[in-house]
């Protein structure tokens, strides 16, 4: 007892892997076909019956060493995720020996380029400009001090020297400009 | 098992591939059984079966990542497990010098008795269970995984590596000797017995 029509599409109608046209026209067929009806139902109830089969386990065991390598792949795998980053790395330097090539290149340029020194050089420049600024800052600070002695001496007329009219603005102005300038190179110097 | 059970097991393989060891728990204790049922009744021996379950884990855990989800993960789990056990069956023909054949579930008798696996909670059960283990291995293979894996029959042939002509020429074979097989043992008409 047999139907081709049952040998092609019997079992993908069964488990409902047909099609919806291809569902659709074997339904018809089987309005007119006691033969694939017959084996439909025989075959539907065997796969009812099956269902009752009993399952079984292995050993707990079991359950602990597969879960164990689980776990241990699972933290592997976070660990070493396949970012744009390592796969680049990865075609770049195959071999981890080869990570040697740019850190030594790395060295090499920093030793010619020797950024420690130039900032050390920068420094010095810095300080000795500081050194320059509070000889000159002093030195207009005496000048300063000058012109309010000679402003407050009564004048002379054989003194051609002519006073500024308001020395104390001036000098209050250079003193606050001085030590604006002072703070500067000490956040610049650190000290 | 339904669609979305399909959809959850994607979910939780993608969970696992971010980290979370929980997921890997879920989709192994909702494999575990059907899994090692479909492997104990195709090498029908305890010992060998947790060693291809075993083996078909740490295959699974590897290649995880690889995975893609175009394929059922069920279908592709059953379908490293049918290799595992392929594979034990050729180790042990090479291991055994008296000719022993890798044909040998088709052959290879039970020691007298009826093996635990076999029984189920009823006669009728018991009947059909026994049927289905005298079946031929390619036969039993696709009932198995019918049966065990609820697998459709395209992803049967996708995890069996053969076409889908070739597992529904095979099941319906398996239909036929069941038939037989069930008449033979008690004396019914499958139909009867299964009514």
């Amino acid at each position: 007892m047999s139907c081709p029509e049952f040998e092609k599409s019997g079992l993908l109608f069964i488990s409902g892997e047909l099609e919806k046209e291809e569902a659709k026209a074997y339904r018809m067929h089987l309005r007119e076909c006691d033969t694939c009806l017959a084996l439909v139902r025989e075959y539907r109830e065997l796969f009812a019956k099956t269902e009752g089969l009993a399952e079984l386990s292995p050993g707990p065991e079991i359950r602990e060493r597969v879960l164990a390598a689980g776990s241990r792949a699972a933290v592997k795998s976070a660990a070493g995720k396949d970012t744009v980053f390592s796969r680049l790395s990865r075609a770049l330097f195959p071999a981890p020996w080869m990570w040697g090539i740019p850190a030594a290149a790395i060295v090499v340029l920093m030793l010619l380029l020797n950024p420690f020194a130039r900032n050390s050089a920068e420094l010095d420049d810095v300080l000795a400009w500081n050194d320059d600024f509070l000889l000159e800052s002093a030195m207009i600070e005496a000048d300063i001090e000058n012109v309010k002695t000679l402003t407050a001496t009564p004048y002379l007329e054989e003194d051609v020297y002519s006073p500024v009219p308001n020395v104390s603005t001036l000098n209050d102005e250079f003193i606050s400009i001085r030590n604006g300038i002072e703070d500067l190179l000490q956040e610049i110097t650190g000290f | 098992m339904g669609m979305n059970d399909f959809q959850t097991d994607a979910r939780l393989v993608q969970s696992y591939l971010s980290g979370k060891q929980a997921a890997f728990e879920k989709i192994y204790d909702r494999y575990e059984r059907p899994l090692f049922s479909y492997i104990l009744k195709l090498l029908r021996d305890r010992t060998a079966a947790e060693d291809a379950f075993q083996q078909t884990w740490m295959q699974a855990v590897k290649a995880l990542p690889a995975y893609r989800e175009q394929s059922r993960f069920s279908s592709w789990l059953f379908g490293i497990a049918h290799n595992c056990c392929m594979d034990h069956l050729r180790r042990e023909t090479t291991r055994r010098e008296d000719g022993f054949q890798a044909d040998q579930l088709d052959r290879r008798e039970h020691d007298g008795g009826m093996p635990d696996y076999l029984a189920e909670k009823n006669e009728e059960l018991t009947h059909l269970a026994r049927a289905i283990d005298q079946l031929p291995a390619e036969q039993r293979a696709v009932v198995l995984m019918r049966v065990h894996g609820e697998i459709p029959f395209k992803d049967i042939a996708e995890a069996l590596d053969c076409s889908l002509n070739t597992v529904l020429g095979r099941m319906h074979y398996a239909v036929k000797n069941l038939r037989k097989l069930l008449k033979e043992n008690i004396g019914e008409d499958l139909t009867h017995v299964l009514s």
